[in-house]
């Protein structure tokens, strides 16, 4: 009679599986074989889907980055990132520095370009807080929330979803937090996108702050009290 | 007596510098985000697929937890820390989620749908017998190529969260890796894996058994001639 090949216990077989798939190689042994070359074939066929995957995933990758490029948060972080008047700045000391140009510049008009440089970039407020899932959740937000104009509306969701796609098309930098009682808190930083943002708001019905800074709590129709 | 295991083989992400790539800005910064994307795409798919986050949205939401890492990824002090802060990341991203859908956090649902867990058993022992007859499937005829990808396309469709489980063991996560991404116990996780790996089979063994029956077919035209 032909001796029969030990079989591994059911956990060994999973493991043995389970090993295969992950390094493409498993326990040596010969009751182990099968196992083996049947988990092999599943993850070569994995692989292989992994790939085409890959070509999809490369896509949307593409796009996140592009994104993030232009949101800036690809570089300097945000605290040190230069604004645009201290580049000038900085600019303008380099070539003092070299001593190419700069008698010129303290001797015309630019003494004056200088002091308005310096009064715009003085005044330069700090950006909005990184997303708040990041940090303390919403934390921020909500201490916001007590300040914040009071918006009902039948369907929050919606006007949350419609404020965060006009916000993202305009590259208006913002965050939504939800506050209790399925309210939503909107702040979004308007100084700087023109018209055209706060033309989009009114449509959607939602007032426009004069100071630029959008700090809105969205929340549902309270219900009618019952008599 | 169970082989040990190895350590999981698969990359690592070094913390400090991705932070010290992502503040210097430029090329580096872009190859930075890059890595940072791979590394933690699959493991945020695998754990909003098992919460149950409807298919259309996962990647939405992925992108959201990405841009929220990358934005606050500075201001982390332990790079040691870095998985279970991503981990707490994604959790308040899915709480918004489902506040935002007016409806509590879905309850995870052990995936039954007529799968068990003891039917790895089954599943690996006539899987098995397929391998061994059919004809080698890594060098296999582009039909067999084409009914593999076939399968596990609709395998990704109809079990997104087995598919990205599996994508996690085939890139070399280990399964209490698995089960620590996952939030589930090793216990449930391992118990889950074995259902990822029997559902799998259950989608390739036609294509395994239309490839022998090819084989089969070739083998007695060549006889006959």
């Amino acid at each position: 009679m032909k001796p029969s090949t030990p079989q591994p216990a059911d956990d060994d077989r999973l493991d043995a599986f389970v090993q295969v798939l992950r390094s493409g190689d498993g326990p040596q042994r010969p009751e182990h074989e099968p196992t083996r070359a049947a988990a092999s074939v599943l993850r070569t066929a994995l692989l292989r889907a992994g790939e085409q995957a890959a070509a999809d995933d490369a896509q949307r990758e593409d796009a996140l980055i592009a994104a993030w490029q232009r949101e800036g948060l690809l570089g300097v972080e945000a605290s040190s990132r230069p604004k645009p008047a201290r580049s000038i700045l900085s600019a303008w000391l380099e070539r003092l520095r070299s001593g190419t140009g700069g008698a010129r510049w303290l001797t015309s008009a630019s003494a004056i370009a200088l002091v308005a440089l310096v009064a715009v970039y003085l005044p330069v407020p700090d950006e909005p807080a990184v997303p708040a899932e990041a940090s303390e959740p919403g934390a921020g937000a909500m201490r916001g929330a007590e300040q914040a104009v009071r918006l009902e509306v039948a369907d929050p969701a919606a006007l949350v979803s419609q404020l965060e796609r006009l916000f993202a098309e305009r590259s208006v930098r913002y965050r939504v937090v939800a506050g209790v009682d399925g309210a939503v808190v909107v702040q979004a930083q308007l100084t700087g996108h023109g018209d055209a943002v706060t033309e989009a708001l009114r449509r959607l019905g939602v007032p426009v702050p004069s100071t630029g800074r959008l700090n809105l709590l969205v929340s549902g129709l309270r219900p009618a009290s019952s008599p | 007596m169970t082989e040990e295991l190895p350590a999981s083989n698969r990359q690592r992400l070094d913390v400090s510098a991705v932070q010290a790539a992502l503040a210097r800005g430029g090329a580096p910064a872009e190859a930075a985000a890059r890595q940072l994307v791979r590394y933690c795409r699959p493991i945020l798919r695998a754990r909003f697929f098992a919460e149950r986050v409807d298919l259309q949205d996962v990647d939405d939401l992925v992108s959201e937890v990405l841009t929220a890492i990358v934005g606050a990824i500075a201001r982390l002090r332990e790079p040691a820390s870095f998985d279970a802060w991503m981990r707490q990341i994604a959790q308040n991203a899915l709480n918004q989620h489902w506040r935002e859908r007016g409806r509590a956090r879905e309850c995870f649902v052990e995936p039954g749908n007529g799968i068990q867990g003891a039917e790895f058993d089954t599943a690996l022992a006539g899987f098995e017998r397929l391998v061994a007859d059919a004809p080698d499937p890594s060098n296999t005829d582009p039909e067999t190529g084409l009914c593999i990808s076939r399968q596990l396309a609709e395998l990704q469709a109809r079990h997104p969260d087995r598919h990205a489980c599996l994508e996690l063991l085939v890139q070399g996560h280990t399964p209490a890796e698995i089960a620590e991404q996952l939030g589930r116990s090793y216990g449930a996780a391992r118990q889950f894996i074995s259902q990822c790996c029997a559902v799998a089979m259950t989608y390739l063994a036609p294509c395994l058994e239309a490839a022998e029956l090819l084989g089969r077919k070739r083998g007695a035209a060549e006889i006959d001639r």
